[in-house]
């Protein structure tokens, strides 16, 4: 394996080869991670290239002190993700806002599956629903946090959270975990 | 597994499930990606690439052509100045006869048979230093008649003619050359105003036979001294063409050559003052004199092998006629040559001056020199261009064109002003400039840039930066009209126009951006330096009193304190120059 810094110095300096190695070396890391978005593979493999371009045109604010690379990549293609999911499904004009609306907040479904078994469940919820929970879920994110993510409501995402667990519940009834 | 502390942490070595998609696919559109944004380059060099060195060459051509042009022309003074300190200096070599700046000077050249006669027969005339050593019998007390370097004074010994016997007569001038007799003399037609003085033979009744016709005079001394009286008289002629002068030389010949010791006086209009001198050499005196001239081995004189004893008279006028002297004396003159006269009158046997001229001679050497030293500070004013200068910034990659220092709009501060002076040095002028408020843009260039927790990157950029300024170029005229200069630019950074921009991670939208000043002594050290030094060149286009062109800015060194951030926009000004003082 090369030298993270020898690779590092040549992105910033917009080498082709080193920027292969960085992706190769991150792409599973970031492929699951847009996996948890998105179901197909086409939105997986947009997500996750909009990020890295971000990566690679963004690379010399990097700031090793704050954290290791893969990091601050990962947060940088998360946000694409999201970015990308906004776009396409227009995630504020399909939720229905309800300010109010109480949530109830028990452990984890997710805590005890698999990969396969997450992007299983996760493939049955609606893509803005699925977003969703899996900040809230996967990837520990505060409601706080991912109303500003998402630039909704946090009654919205208590809203969505909620939609989610009703429907893995039934989910969970009709098809056990394998 | 997933982890809730996911997204703080993630970590890469994670047991994370095997892509869908292989990873060369995947790849490949990425890089389809990469091509449309992000130019694939080779990794360059650390030096900063090839992109900034054609600045190198081109400073380098330059300046080595402005130091090539400048060595030789200090080559070339350096040759002329030791030509005439060489000149000064020797016997027998090319001596200056006209010492006018250099360009002025006439050269002639003294044979080392005349030189060494002149030595060996204790020339009677000595114009220069070494010559004069020779003759240390003479006493020297030295009265300056010109001035030094034709404002200098001049100086005419005290002539002891005691001591000198046959020779009773010494002229001696620092800066006066000596032409010999065999030289033909030349009157300078250089200026109107040149004195030729020779040392000659006159009646003291025809010293009143000079006559002034304008200030063209002509001063004949032939070395003719007759031991009887002990007197030395001057035949002071009024030439103004050189061609009377050359006759009456050669009939003062004709009159040596007839053997009889007589002096000869002529004035330009050819008459013949002839007069017989009663003068009688006494044997002893004459003997004693002979010898020494036949030490010297006079030319084309046959006899002086047979018996040095039996020179006759004159032979040794003969020889003595070509001891002229050819004293070039610049104006203007501490006093007129006439007192030169009324001090031989005056001091019949030496050639003194009274209390009253010395004063006034050490009073016009000190007012010359005054004079020099205040003709020199105005010879170097008159050298110097000066005046002023608006330089307008070229936008060339700033957003913030009209913000100013206050981090308002100030148009006004586009013209900014400069001081610039410029003096010539070898084929073109070197020029010196100040800028009260030089205005560095340097784009948008991020200085600091930091994540904070909640995913807000803020990163700090500059705009412009503010100081003073000085310049120093060189400035070569390829033609009459066009110039093109080179130089460096010190520029300090007191000030910095910064933008502060908060930008969500997560949205990659910005949240906030502010446009803040920010002092440099306070603020600074973190982000930029105090100074910065910048190449230059200018092109510019002359017409009259005015100057127009533009000129280019590549910081040599880098603007940022940080290491890691390298900041050297090239910036561009149009210029406005005024040549208030034209020297």
């Amino acid at each position: 394996m090369d030298n993270p810094i020898t690779i590092l110095e040549g992105c910033i300096l917009y080498d082709r080869q080193s920027q292969e190695k960085l992706y190769r070396q991150f792409y599973p890391g970031l492929y699951a991670l847009c996996k948890k978005f998105f179901e197909e593979e086409h939105d997986i493999l947009s997500a996750l290239n909009n990020g890295m371009l971000n990566v690679f045109q963004n690379i010399k604010q990097y700031d090793a002190s704050k954290g290791e690379l893969f990091s601050w990549a990962y947060s940088i293609v998360r946000n694409a993700a999201l970015t990308y999911l906004r776009n396409k499904n227009n995630i504020s004009e399909t939720v229905e806002l309800v300010a109010d609306i109480e949530f109830d907040q028990q452990k984890s479904p997710f805590k005890t599956l698999e990969w396969k078994d997450i992007y299983f469940y996760l493939g049955k919820l609606p893509a803005a629903t699925r977003a969703v929970c899996t900040l809230y879920y996967v990837e520990g994110f505060s409601i706080k946090e991912i109303a500003s993510q998402l630039q909704l409501k946090e009654g919205t995402i208590k809203w969505h959270l909620n939609e989610s667990r009703t429907r893995l519940k039934i989910i969970f009834n009709q098809i056990p975990i394998r | 597994m997933h982890d809730e502390t996911l997204h703080t942490n993630p970590g890469l070595n994670s047991n994370f499930p095997i892509p869908d998609v292989p990873a060369d696919d995947a790849w490949d559109k990425m890089n389809t990606l990469l091509d449309g944004t992000i130019p694939p380059t080779s990794v360059p060099p650390k030096n900063g690439g090839g992109n900034g060195m054609w600045w190198v060459y081109i400073f380098g051509l330059i300046c080595l052509m402005g130091f090539v042009g400048w060595w030789f022309f200090a080559k070339e003074q350096h040759k002329n100045g030791s030509v005439a300190k060489n000149n000064s200096n020797q016997a027998g070599q090319v001596l200056p006869v006209n010492n006018d700046a250099g360009n002025q000077r006439k050269e002639m050249p003294v044979s080392g048979t005349d030189t060494a006669a002149f030595k060996n027969n204790t020339a009677p005339v000595t114009a220069d230093s070494n010559m004069a050593a020779t003759t240390s019998n003479a006493t020297s007390n030295k009265y300056p008649v010109n001035t030094k370097n034709n404002k200098g004074a001049h100086l005419i010994e005290k002539i002891t003619t005691k001591n000198i016997t046959a020779q009773p007569t010494l002229l001696r001038a620092g800066n006066v050359a000596v032409l010999p007799s065999t030289s033909k003399p030349k009157v300078s037609k250089d200026t109107a105003r040149n004195h030729v003085i020779t040392a000659g033979v006159s009646h003291p009744s025809q010293q009143n036979n000079y006559n002034k016709i304008g200030s063209n005079r002509t001063l004949v001394a032939n070395s003719k001294t007759y031991k009887r009286h002990n007197k030395t008289y001057f035949n002071i002629l009024n030439n103004r063409q050189g061609g009377k002068n050359e006759s009456s030389v050669a009939d003062d010949k004709k009159v040596f050559l007839s053997d009889k010791a007589t002096s000869v006086n002529k004035t330009t209009n050819g008459k013949d003052n002839r007069q017989k001198n009663a003068t009688t050499i006494a044997l002893k005196q004459r003997r004693l004199t002979d010898q020494r001239m036949a030490s010297g081995k006079l030319p084309n004189d046959k006899n002086d092998n047979n018996n040095n004893s039996s020179l006759s008279i004159a032979n040794r006028i003969k020889w003595k006629a070509r001891q002229k002297i050819k004293i070039t004396i610049h104006p203007p003159l501490p006093f007129d040559v006439s007192d030169s006269i009324a001090i031989a009158k005056a001091g019949k046997n030496n050639l003194q001056l009274t209390d009253n001229k010395v004063q006034d001679v050490v009073a016009a050497k000190q007012k010359n020199k005054k004079n020099a030293a205040k003709s020199s500070k105005d010879n170097l004013s008159k050298m110097i261009t000066a005046g002023l200068q608006w330089n307008f910034n070229v936008p060339v990659n700033s957003g913030y064109y009209f913000t100013g220092a206050t981090g308002k709009s100030q148009p006004w501060q586009l013209l900014l002003p400069s001081l610039w002076a410029s003096k010539k040095a070898g084929i073109g002028r070197l020029m010196v400039s100040f800028t009260l408020l030089q205005q560095n843009l340097t784009g948008k260039k991020v200085l600091s840039s930091s994540t904070d927790t909640s995913y807000i990157t803020i990163s700090t950029s500059v705009i412009k930066t503010f100081g003073l300024g000085a310049g120093l170029q060189y400035n070569i005229a390829i033609t009459p009209a066009f110039s093109v200069s080179a130089g460096f630019n010190y520029n300090t950074q007191s000030k910095a126009l910064l933008v502060e921009d908060s930008v969500s991670v997560i949205q990659s939208v910005m949240a906030t951006s502010s446009v803040n000043v920010a002092n440099t002594p306070s603020n600074g050290p973190a982000y930029l330096k105090p100074s910065f030094i910048t190449g230059k060149i200018e092109f510019a286009y002359t017409r009259a009193k005015f100057d127009v062109g533009i000129n280019v800015q590549k910081p040599l060194t880098n603007l940022s304190s940080a290491s890691n951030v390298n900041i050297k926009p090239v910036s561009a000004q149009v210029f406005f120059r005024w040549k208030i003082k034209r020297g």
